[in-house]
Order: structure tokens, then C-alpha cells, then sequence
């Protein structure tokens, strides 16, 4: 048996092209929702400075709290004058790249430490498990919260703490599947065939990890939106002017009789975008199920 | 049996030595350190002699292994410092407020008890029906909901719609202070519950055992009820000790909207005004209250299911 033909079975990605996997993504309708949602949001942080009405940041005070759809104002002004729909699109900018960088952060450490704890083993694994079971016994929030009180409010700080507490759950994940995989046939026979570790690693072990770490990717980038959101709220993130959805909630509050809207937009804003996640992210998971045969 | 409870318990000395190190070190890291609560603002900074002799008297010129040594031995004896606010002892001030957070969190969990695995259970034996899809989207609604939000919303629900209910505030205790931040946090969490229970009747609901009981001539709702709720409970367990994590943080956001005297809102004022060992204190106090209520869970596992404790 060649090297090739080896290497060749086992490259099965689950989401490749031509695989079941899209056609099964397409027909659930919650995913697609998900998905329009998810692109809806990148292209508003994308083209934020072409499709925000107003500037998002220069005070306006001879306009401040007026109620949405006067003067011009499609979801009203804040205490300062500022345009809320602006600030809200402006925003999304912030919650994305956050949940974006986090959960990119959180794959790249989290999948290179669960693959050499899982493939080699011993020490390394007895190192790597020990260090994620004390981070695990943590209340993720809370450990992010006491990052961000010790190294002070800022939104790098931010990309910092919630990058720390993300990385485990994706080490775990990885660890777990690399030790299934690791006893598969395929596997045996690629190391028959002379294959060195790092190949088997890169070509046969990552592929067939990818599906759940999309899944976990995805809901985590909702849950990293959740939890800056959440930082903001406290007053622990993206310092003022800055628009960040959490903030913009805490300082509507004061208002919330007067001006609702300066609670409800920024807080619905921040709930689509998490519930387009959690339906993506939902969709991918059943897709890749073996188990529905639908 | 007492073996298995016996190994875990001691499991959890190198996972309580590694959060009190976790801790420890974190706090290593904040810029400055207890001479900042010295220096004369008019000033700007501060005379070195004075700065040698304050660090010598709070034991900062050790090295760090011996800080960190004092400060397992200082937790030993309870002793988790001062204020640097209040100069009120830290375990003083958390134990004060231990019992508002402990309500807010006991009602949380009956809420979102009662409402996620009566709409999972629904869902799972109604599977496919209308009812199914308005449970799990609500769910999902739940989950995808940020806390803060829901609770200004439901603060304005009912000082614009139904104003019977006090908005935020815990008065003398009473009971009705205690509705609007158990429903948030409730809802918040009863839609985690809902979907592991709604996925854990599923598996139940075809199992062998329910097939023979449907065949016997059990009533269904008995089948239910006897047979099948028993085992799908077992996952719902494990949730609720994983819910705790979220009702910690959860609880943090919820004091913080409702005004609410307890753990959560002393940690967030902690930090906004740096009184570390006030923070230091709260974090250490909630990770080890997360494990050790995962032991139980564990525990309970175990004692209800005979396979884990012979795995």
C-alpha cells in the first residue's frame, strides 16, 4: 500500500465541498436564518463608516435625547446628541472583532495544546490536563472579571482576559478527539506506512477534529460577544467614547424611564447578533450529527 | 462507596492548592502594589524610606514563594486580609452578604428548574409538534438573552406596565424584591435546562425499558413519570452543577441591575474602586464554592447511578 492511497482515504473532512454536510446545513432553516444573521452583522461592521447616518462619537448636546424617528434620527439620540443607530452600527465593529479575535486566539492555543496532549501523552498531557482542570474550576465570568480588575479597563484587556478563559474549553474538545482518533485504524496504518508525527497530526488527526471545533468556534464567538457585552456593561471595557453595545446599555439605564430606547436598541442589537450565532452554530452541530439520518 | 467519595474529596486538594496559586499569582500582577494607598496625591510619589518600610511591614520584600506560602497559611486560619477601603476584614464583608446572594441564587435555580424541565420534558415527549418548536425557541431566545438586558427590560415592564412589583432594591427581605432578579436570572438559565432535559428525555423516551413498560400496559404518563423521568434526570443533575458557574457570573450582572446586597455586586465594586484583596477574597471564594458544589453533584451522580461508582 502507497503513501498516498493511505493519506488519501483518511483525508475525509467533514466539511468539505461535495460532502452531505451542506446539503444538511441548507435545509434547516434555523441555521440559515443563523447564517443571514452572521453575514448581516459582518457586513455592517465592514461598512460601518459608509452606512452610519450620523458620526457616531461627536457630541451634539442642542440634540440630545430626542425619540427615534424625529429629525431625522431613525432610533433617537443618546444624552450627548448622539446618533443611537450609528453608535449601534458603529458598535458592532467592537463586539465582532472581540468575538472574532478571542475565539481565533482560543482555537489556535486550545488546538495545538489539546492535539500534543492527546498524540503524545504523559507528561505533556498530565501538564496541559492539570493547568485546564484548575482553569475549568473557575467560573469562566468571573475568572475574566478578575483578569480585568487586576490589569485595569481596557478594551485590549478585554481581548486578554476573555482570550485566557476561552482557550481551555477548545483544549479539552481537541485532547478528547485526538484520543479517538489516535486509535483508528487509519492511523495506525499511516504510521505503518512511515508516516512521521507531525504528518499524522496535520493531515489525519486536525481534519477529523474540525467539525466539532467550528461548532465550539461558533457558539463561543456568541458566548465572547456575550461576555464583552457583559464587561462593558460593568463598566470594565471599551472605555467612552467608545460604542460598545454593553456600555451604551449601562448609561441608557439611567434614562430608562425617559428614553427607553437607549436600553432597548443597544440591548436588541446584542441579542440578535448572539441568537445568529447560537443558530449557525446550532445548524453546523446537527449537520455534522451522525446520528440524525434525515 | 465511601472509597469513591474518599477519592474524590482528596482529588481535590491539588485542584484547591492550584486555584489558591491561580489566584495568588493573578493578583502578582496588578500594576503597583500596597504602597499606592500611601503616596500623598499632592505629592506623586513616595519617599523610598517610607516605601522600604511599608513593604517591609506587609511582608513585600519576601520573595514570592514566601508571600504565597504566608497566604496559604493566612487562608488556612480564615484570614483573607483587609479591605483596602474599609479596612473591614474580607471575609467579614462577604459573609454579610452571603445571604442575599444565596436567596437570589436559590430562587434563580427554582425558576429556571421549574420552568426549563417542564418545557424540556414537554418538548422531548411532544417531539416534532408545535409546542416542541415554541419551547425550544424560547430556549434558545433564553440562552442567546443577555442578562443585564432582560432585566432592564423587565425593570421597565413594570414601572411602565405593571407597577405592582418593586423595581430594583432589596427593602427589609421581603419577598417581593426578590421577584424581578429571580425571574432574570431564572429565565436566563432555564434555557440551558431546557434543552439538556428536552435531549435527555429523548434518549430515554426509546430506550428498551420504556418499550416494555408502553408494552406491559403502563399508562403513559406513569411510563413517564416511573420510568423514564428517573433516567433522563441524571444529565439534568450534571447541568445544575454546571449552571452554578452561570449563576455565579450571572448573579454578579443581576445584583448589579437590581441593586441587589449581595457577593456579586461587593466583587464589582471591588474593582471599579481596586481593592484587590476585596476581589482577591470574592474570586477565591466563588472557585471554591463552584468545585466543591461540583463534588456533590458528582456525588449525587454517583449515588444514584450504581455504574459511575463502580466505572
Amino acid at each position: 500500500m502507497t503513501r498516498s492511497a493511505v493519506s488519501a482515504q483518511a483525508w475525509v473532512l467533514p466539511l468539505a465541498r461535495g460532502s452531505i454536510f451542506w446539503t444538511r446545513l441548507r435545509r434547516n432553516r434555523g441555521a440559515l436564518a443563523g447564517g443571514a444573521i452572521v453575514l448581516a452583522l459582518i457586513a455592517t461592521a465592514l461598512l460601518a463608516p459608509w452606512i452610519a447616518p450620523h458620526d457616531p462619537v461627536g457630541n451634539n448636546l442642542a440634540h440630545a435625547l430626542v425619540p427615534p424617528g424625529r429629525n431625522g434620527y431613525l432610533l433617537g439620540t443618546d444624552n450627548l446628541g448622539r446618533d443611537l443607530l450609528s453608535r449601534i452600527i458603529f458598535g458592532s465593529r467592537i463586539s465582532l472583532s472581540v468575538g472574532l479575535v478571542v475565539q481565533g486566539a482560543a482555537v489556535v492555543i486550545g488546538t495545538s495544546f489539546g492535539l500534543l496532549a492527546g498524540y503524545y501523552g504523559g507528561v505533556i498531557d498530565d501538564l496541559v490536563s492539570g493547568l485546564t482542570n484548575i482553569m475549568f474550576a473557575f467560573p469562566r465570568f468571573l475568572f475574566a472579571l478578575a483578569i480585568m480588575a487586576v490589569l485595569g479597563a481596557s478594551l485590549f484587556n478585554v481581548f486578554l482576559a476573555l482570550g485566557v478563559v476561552s482557550w481551555p474549553t477548545l483544549c479539552r474538545l481537541v485532547r478528547a478527539e485526538t484520543l479517538a482518533i489516535k486509535a483508528k485504524d487509519f492511523v495506525e496504518a499511516a504510521r505503518a506506512g512511515g508516516a512521521s508525527d507531525r504528518r499524522i497530526l496535520w493531515r489525519h488527526i486536525l481534519p477529523n477534529c474540525l467539525g466539532p471545533i467550528v461548532v465550539v468556534a461558533t457558539l463561543g464567538v456568541a458566548g465572547a460577544i456575550l461576555s464583552e457585552a457583559s464587561l462593558s456593561f460593568l463598566g470594565l471595557g471599551a472605555q467612552p467614547p467608545a460604542p460598545s453595545w454593553g456600555s451604551m446599555l449601562s448609561r441608557g439605564r439611567a434614562y430608562i424611564w425617559s428614553a427607553s430606547w437607549l436600553t432597548i436598541f443597544p440591548g436588541l442589537a446584542i441579542f440578535l447578533a448572539v441568537l445568529g450565532l447560537n443558530l449557525l452554530g446550532d445548524g453546523i452541530r446537527d449537520a455534522l450529527d451522525p446520528r440524525i439520518t434525515r | 462507596m465511601t472509597f469513591y467519595v474518599f477519592r474524590r474529596v482528596i482529588a481535590l486538594v491539588p485542584i484547591f492548592l492550584g486555584i489558591t496559586l491561580v489566584t495568588f499569582a493573578l493578583m502578582q500582577l496588578a500594576p503597583g502594589d500596597a504602597t499606592q494607598v500611601y503616596i500623598d496625591p499632592k505629592v506623586g510619589t513616595l519617599d523610598p524610606e517610607v516605601a522600604r518600610a511599608v513593604r517591609a511591614k506587609w511582608g513585600l520584600d519576601a520573595p514570592l514563594h514566601v508571600q504565597y506560602a504566608r497566604f496559604l497559611a493566612n487562608l488556612g486560619q480564615g484570614e483573607l486580609g483587609e479591605s483596602i477601603r474599609t479596612q473591614q476584614d474580607v471575609l467579614r464583608a462577604v459573609t454579610e452578604r452571603l445571604p442575599a446572594t444565596a436567596r437570589l441564587a436559590l430562587a434563580a435555580m427554582v425558576v429556571s428548574a421549574i420552568i426549563g424541565i417542564t418545557a424540556g420534558v414537554f418538548s422531548a415527549t411532544h417531539r416534532g409538534s408545535l409546542g416542541d418548536l415554541l419551547g425550544m425557541v424560547g430556549a434558545l431566545f433564553g440562552i442567546s438573552v443577555p442578562v443585564f438586558w432582560l432585566g432592564l427590560m423587565l425593570i421597565w415592564l413594570v414601572g411602565v406596565k405593571l407597577p405592582i412589583l418593586p423595581p430594583s432594591g432589596y427593602g427589609q427581605g421581603e419577598l417581593r424584591f426578590l421577584v424581578l432578579p429571580g425571574l432574570t436570572l431564572g429565565l436566563a438559565l432555564a434555557g440551558v435546562v431546557a434543552r439538556v432535559t428536552r435531549s435527555a428525555v429523548l434518549e430515554v423516551v426509546t430506550a428498551d425499558y420504556v418499550r416494555t413498560a408502553r408494552a406491559k400496559g403502563v399508562a403513559e404518563r406513569r411510563v413517564i413519570t416511573r420510568h423514564a423521568l428517573r433516567n433522563a434526570l441524571l444529565p439534568v443533575i450534571t447541568i445544575l452543577g454546571v449552571e452554578i458557574g452561570g449563576l455565579m457570573s450571572g448573579a454578579v450582572i443581576t445584583e448589579t441591575v437590581f441593586g441587589w446586597p449581595g457577593i456579586g455586586r461587593l466583587l464589582v465594586d471591588a474593582i471599579n474602586q481596586r481593592d484587590l484583596p476585596v476581589v482577591q477574597g470574592c474570586v477565591l471564594l466563588f472557585a471554591a464554592t463552584f468545585v466543591l458544589i461540583n463534588l456533590v453533584v458528582d456525588l449525587t451522580y454517583g449515588l444514584l447511578d450504581p455504574r459511575i461508582r463502580y466505572a
